[in-house]
């Protein structure tokens, strides 16, 4: 009974996994191109240093967002690596990012992070039930 | 970091602001103390102290490495061949794992008096912790004030220990803002976050 509602809830976590990866790469390569646009008119409008502000933030957004998704990609082949810590960990980072990217209108990585937090949480929670 | 007391503990307690929690003889007490005991229990799942597993195996270096929260299968990876014996057959070691997931969030406005050294350290990361005959991070001696400090006043409390998915939700709300108001904790977490992209 534990073991089936546990391998539930791998199988959860997997394909928030994948919808992570997937929709995160494509996601991100937009942020990517949106805020260089951004930063060049920033730059011109503003001067250099309201460049400089906005593409330290958008690096900021970007490389929490790819290491999340780079995260997803290594667990998804060896779930039995994601630890009660770190599924905590990156459940927080993955609800950061889902927050930025509801701010940024990005929707669809928006909600892939949202369920991988999601998952995440449910699945330390599962560890736990199992480990006490 | 617990901190060893010296000299005139009594006049010292009855001065500190609460919460703390305090380990030794009781009749250093001075003022009204909660003297908190814990069920019988024992677990392989919570956070406990580096000090915690100092106490019970001498192997607090290694729990270190691990974050809160950790299983004892965690613990066993990360020691040694000569102490994963040891740390296998320990009681005393599970029952910090069993204390570490003790509730704070009754205990923030009570100064608080403890007999079990395993309940010391699972209180230490939540509030000041004070001790006579446990070896500290660093010493502390008070002088005595004019007055007598109050006599002791003990009321007996039961610690509440949270269940391992309360304790998720705990760890998971926890100072989730903090870090951003603490450019040092950040930045250290920014570093755990990139040290744990290779596992």
């Amino acid at each position: 009974m534990a073991d089936s509602k546990k391998s539930s809830v791998l199988e959860f976590l997997k394909f928030a996994m994948a919808l992570e990866v997937a929709f995160g790469v494509v996601g991100l390569f937009w942020a990517l191109a949106l805020s260089a646009a951004v930063v060049y008119f920033f730059t011109y409008v503003l001067g250099p240093i309201g460049g400089a502000v906005f593409a330290a933030l958008s690096a900021a957004y970007i490389a929490a967002g790819y290491s999340t998704v780079f995260f997803a990609y290594r667990a998804i082949k060896r779930p039995e690596l994601v630890r009660p810590s770190t599924a905590i960990l990156w459940s927080r980072a993955a609800l950061v990012a889902a927050v930025m990217s509801a701010a940024l209108a990005d929707f669809l990585y928006g909600v892939s992070s949202a369920l991988l937090a999601l998952a995440l949480y449910l699945y330390a929670k599962e560890l736990a039930r199992s480990s006490a | 970091m617990i901190v060893e007391l010296e000299g005139c503990v009594s006049s010292f307690l009855s001065a500190a602001r609460p919460p703390l929690a305090f380990y030794g003889p009781p009749n250093l007490l001075a003022g009204r103390f909660l003297h908190l005991h814990a069920g019988e229990g024992l677990s392989e799942f919570g956070a406990p102290a580096p000090e915690a597993v100092e106490y019970c195996i001498g192997a607090g270096r290694y729990a270190k490495k691990l974050d809160p929260p950790y299983t004892l299968k965690e613990l066993l990876d990360v020691l040694p061949e000569g102490l994963r014996e040891k740390a296998k057959n320990s009681v005393c070691l599970r029952r910090a794992f069993y204390l570490s997931r003790v509730d704070p969030r009754p205990l923030r406005s009570a100064k608080i008096y403890v007999d079990d050294p395993l309940l010391l350290f699972a209180l230490e990361p939540y509030m000041p912790a004070y001790a006579v005959g446990i070896q500290g991070g660093r010493k502390k001696r008070a002088e005595c004030g004019a007055d007598p400090p109050p006599p002791p006043q003990l009321a007996d409390a039961e610690a509440r220990i949270m269940s391992p998915e309360e304790f998720v939700d705990f760890l998971y709300v926890r100072d989730i803002f903090e870090p951003l108001a603490n450019p040092v904790r950040l930045l250290r977490l920014l570093w755990r976050i990139a040290r744990r992209a290779v596992f």
